[in-house]
């Protein structure tokens, strides 16, 4: 006869014979399980967010409107579809200052709501030719490059049932899609100057005027710009505002940095609620597990008396806790799912930083330390609320409980 | 030979900052087969002997022997086997385990113990001889007092143990089933188990085939 599997099924007898108590104690495993699991998935998107962010942002340096900073890094960070320009002679300027390595423009509008996708979108058009920001993140799936006509989607933007966006009435072939950026850029539509003026012609005839469509070749939203390695990005600043006026710089250093720290207060308030969270889950354990085992004083000396080794005793309640802990764990980790993955936009909607769920494996990694810390938990508080009372003398043990 | 031995036993506890002895000196013995009853006042030190003999408290000074091994010198694990098959014990009070039923209970010693299961039959007929057959599927939180008690005995007599010790194994029984369990324990030492009952109930006295009267932590006499 196994001694283990005796004794998992007077634990579970226990625990189903005092359901009330063993959901107190379950709730407390469920507490600590789900707070490891959504806390470390939380801080886990974030830094994969940033890093990504950090991996896909080609330029060091943004030129936009003076007017429009905000804006720009709306567009970056949430995705807030935003529409502003400037002279589109800064690009030129920009261009042949001394420093620069390659610079490339882009242009910034918006669809409506009713178009493609549930909610309004960012409309960027680029320059294939010269540009080295967009390129690199075009996903594997996509085999061409965007031609006039067709567009590349953002890896947050879903095409129609026939695969193809809606904007201002109009359908645009889909040629790509890119790769997540962690950015507010995953929500964008990518296109070329020649299709940007086809939609800019459609949402005249709507009634919506961005620019006249004959103006679109002299405006430009932002200027990128990738400065020579080693190449001082102040003084290329300098050097670009001596020529241009009424314009502002986003160093995407700066912007990430910005970003890193924002991430720090948010990691922070993660990490101090996780702990309160977690201690509260192990003190409760052992709280409940002392006032539950000091109300059983006479079971354990009804053990003893029956034959029941101080070993054994301990092993019946270890059962118990591990019981009660993986089973809380469990009923934890799939309540974090549920909040974790359904939710995953509203969070990154509320946290306001970039955001991206890590790996499958790392997901599941947590849910299984979630699941152990748990158990864990279950077991020592169980454990250590019993020590005292299975090596005490039966006598005492029996007139206490009595 | 004397199945359990005890030799100069003593108790002491502090009261108050003063030290009294519960258990004075005794010396005892039993036999297998032998029925010892033993009466006397509340207070006057017969729970705690019992709990002495059984190993379930240290004695302060002397020694308790059981086939001839000191408890002294046994371990928990191996105490804790000899109280699973040799030594059965009936506390005062409630003792059954309200998570399993009667059937449970009363098998549960062979479940801890890893001891082969008495046959079907043998539990319907102690349970049987008990008047709690109809009960072996309920808990014990739907049973009386009594019913509860007459469980307690079913578990300990089950397996013919070497000795069985009951606390006022009787207390909350009517005359009826006071007969009752004192028959199967007059009938279970005559198959060879020693018996030792703790009673306030002088008319089962007659039951036994030794009765000792203790006092103020002493067999004060053999009535």
């Amino acid at each position: 006869m196994s001694g283990l599997r005796d004794s998992f099924r007077f634990g579970i007898r226990n625990i189903r014979k005092r359901p009330y108590r063993s959901f107190c104690l379950m709730l407390a495993a469920v507490i600590g399980s789900y707070a490891l699991f959504v806390g470390m998935s939380l801080k886990a998107s974030l830094n994969n967010g940033i890093n990504r962010m950090q991996e896909r942002m080609g330029a060091d340096l943004m030129i936009v409107p003076e007017t429009s900073e905000i804006e720009a890094r709306n567009i970056l960070l949430t995705g807030e579809p935003e529409f502003f320009y400037m002279d589109a002679s800064v690009a030129s300027m920009a261009a042949d200052v001394e420093g620069v390595e390659c610079s490339t423009s882009q242009f910034y509008f918006t669809s409506l709501s009713s178009d493609c996708c549930s909610t309004r979108v960012q409309l960027i058009a680029f320059d294939p030719d010269t540009d080295f920001v967009i390129g690199p993140w075009i996903s594997e799936k996509a085999t061409s490059g965007v031609s006039d006509g067709s567009v590349i989607i953002g890896s947050e933007v879903t095409p129609l049932s026939n695969g193809k966006v809606k904007f201002y009435d109009n359908e645009y072939s889909v040629a790509g899609k890119l790769g997540e950026t962690a950015s507010g850029l995953d929500h964008s539509v990518f296109m070329s100057r020649a299709t940007m003026h086809e939609i800019l012609n459609d949402a005249k005839d709507k009634g919506y005027q961005f620019l006249n469509p004959e103006d679109d070749g002299s405006f430009v939203s932002t200027v990128l710009i990738r400065v020579n390695k080693g190449a001082d990005i102040t003084a290329v600043e300098k050097e670009i505002f001596k020529k241009a006026s009424g314009i502002k710089f986003i160093e995407t250093d700066k912007l990430i940095n910005d970003v890193s720290l924002k991430l720090g207060s948010v990691e922070k308030i993660i990490n101090i609620t996780l702990t309160v969270l977690l201690v509260f889950s192990f003190l409760t354990m052992i709280l409940f597990f002392s006032v539950i085992f000091h109300e059983r004083k006479k079971e354990f000396a009804v053990l003893r008396i029956l034959g029941t080794s101080s070993d054994r005793i301990c092993l019946f309640s270890l059962t118990e806790g591990i019981t009660v802990g993986a089973a809380g764990g469990i009923a934890g980790l799939i309540l974090g799912i549920l909040t974790v993955f359904p939710f995953n936009h509203y969070i990154e909607n509320s946290l306001d930083v970039p955001y991206l769920m890590p790996a499958a494996i790392t997901v599941i990694f947590y849910g299984i330390l979630g699941v152990l810390v748990t158990t864990l938990f279950g077991s020592l508080s169980s454990f250590l609320s019993t020590l005292s009372l299975a090596h005490a003398e039966t006598y005492y043990t029996m007139r206490a409980g009595e | 030979m004397a199945f359990l031995e005890a030799q100069k036993l003593v108790k002491e506890y502090k009261r108050r900052g003063k030290s009294f002895r519960a258990v004075d000196n005794i010396d005892f013995s039993i036999n297998p087969g032998e029925f010892v009853m033993i009466e006397g006042e509340s207070g006057s030190g017969k729970t705690t002997f019992l709990n002495l003999i059984t190993g379930l408290t240290d004695p302060t000074s002397g020694v308790v022997l059981i086939d001839g091994r000191s408890l002294k010198d046994t371990g928990d694990k191996e105490i804790s086997k000899i109280r699973n098959e040799k030594i059965k014990y009936i506390p005062q009070g409630e003792s059954l385990l309200s998570a399993l039923t009667v059937r449970e209970n009363i098998l549960f010693p062979f479940t801890i113990g890893g001891t082969k299961r008495p046959s079907d039959e043998r539990l319907l007929e102690v349970a049987g001889k008990l008047g709690i057959a109809e009960l072996l599927d309920e808990y014990p939180s739907e049973l009386s007092g009594g019913e509860m008690r007459r469980a307690t005995i079913a578990r300990a007599v089950i397996n013919k143990p070497s000795l069985i010790i009951a606390d006022e194994p009787t207390g909350s029984l009517d005359s009826a089933n006071t007969s009752k369990v004192m028959d199967i324990f007059r009938e279970i030492a005559a198959e060879g188990t020693a018996v030792i009952v703790v009673t306030h109930q002088k008319e089962t006295l007659g039951y036994a085939s030794r009765v000792l009267g203790m006092s103020k932590g002493r067999f004060a006499s053999a009535i």
